[in-house]
């Protein structure tokens, strides 16, 4: 029971790391780098507030292709 | 794709310096802050583009061409709407009505709420009466459609009368639904609910949406 409860925690880690790499790659593509993308959202609208400029939104994913 | 063409171009580049340029990737991390963020901005698939004020509301959804030159429509969209906005709360009149007439138009208010709104604000401009007289339109199009012919296909229910065929009961039981959601008819989205189960019963990708309708229909029975 002990075992099988640790392998779970183990795979989820393991899944964790997966995901963490698929989203190192997504930000290595040569899009992120044509613009001042903010990644973080609450510093993305304190610079807006600050620029007085709105905020162009782009939403994707890095779990799948 | 995008990301291979329209992000990468020297216009957007340039887009990109009028505006804060913010990227958002879900990751399905496990307790990463603002993953579900897609959602609570109102996207429903990916990629999703849209405009937020400093406040982090949704001014604009992009919905024309992902290139450079469709960005900035969509941004200049957003910017004449924050600028009504902004007009119409420092009192004036034109820009009142022109908001008003604006989230008409965007969908954010009904109708009702646009007469409502604009009845103290007097008389309209050539303009502006066209657009008014454009959204008066869209809604009798609209309450023709989930009022009249629902409640005919509601009688027709009441009478036992079930089209047979696919595209007959497939039509007919959409317009059930819109009339039973538009007048909170509990008993009426039940009968829906019942069909849809049975239709979509070896769809699994129909689960989250009649699980959602099962709720909406328990919740109005406790209204009821």
């Amino acid at each position: 029971m002990r075992t099988s409860a640790l392998l779970l925690a183990l795979s989820a880690l393991a899944a964790a790391d997966e995901l963490q790499e698929r989203l190192d790659a997504k930000l290595k593509k040569d899009f992120v780098a044509n613009a001042a993308w903010v990644l973080d959202y609450d510093e993305a609208l304190a610079r807006a507030k600050q620029e007085g400029k709105l905020v162009f939104a782009y939403f994707t994913r890095s779990y799948s292709p | 794709m995008v990301e291979g063409g329209a992000l990468r171009s020297e216009e957007f580049r340039e887009f990109a310096k009028d505006h804060v340029t913010f990227l958002h990737v879900t990751t399905r991390i496990p307790g990463r802050k603002h993953d579900d963020l897609l959602q609570k901005k109102g996207g429903r698939g990916f990629p999703y583009f849209c405009m937020l004020d400093a406040e982090g509301s949704v001014i604009a959804q992009h919905a024309g061409d992902r290139t450079a030159e469709g960005f900035r429509k969509t941004a200049a969209a957003a910017r004449r709407f924050v600028d009504l906005r902004t007009r119409a709360a420092a009192g004036d009149r034109e820009a009142k009505i022109d908001f008003c007439l604006l989230r008409g138009q965007l969908g954010q208010i009904a109708f009702a709420e646009v007469e409502a709104e604009l009845k103290p604000l007097g008389e309209l401009s050539e303009e502006q009466t066209k657009v008014y007289r454009g959204l008066e339109a869209d809604a009798m199009v609209k309450e023709t459609l989930e009022i009249e012919v629902g409640k005919r296909f509601a009688a027709m229910l009441d009478e036992g009368l079930v089209p047979q065929s696919e595209e007959a009961a497939s039509r007919f039981w959409h317009h059930i639904q819109v009339y039973a959601e538009a007048t909170k008819d509990a008993r009426l989205l039940r009968r829906y609910l019942e069909w849809a189960r049975e239709r979509f019963r070896d769809q699994p990708q129909a689960r989250p949406f009649l699980e959602s309708l099962a709720k909406r229909v328990e919740e109005l029975e406790r209204k009821g």
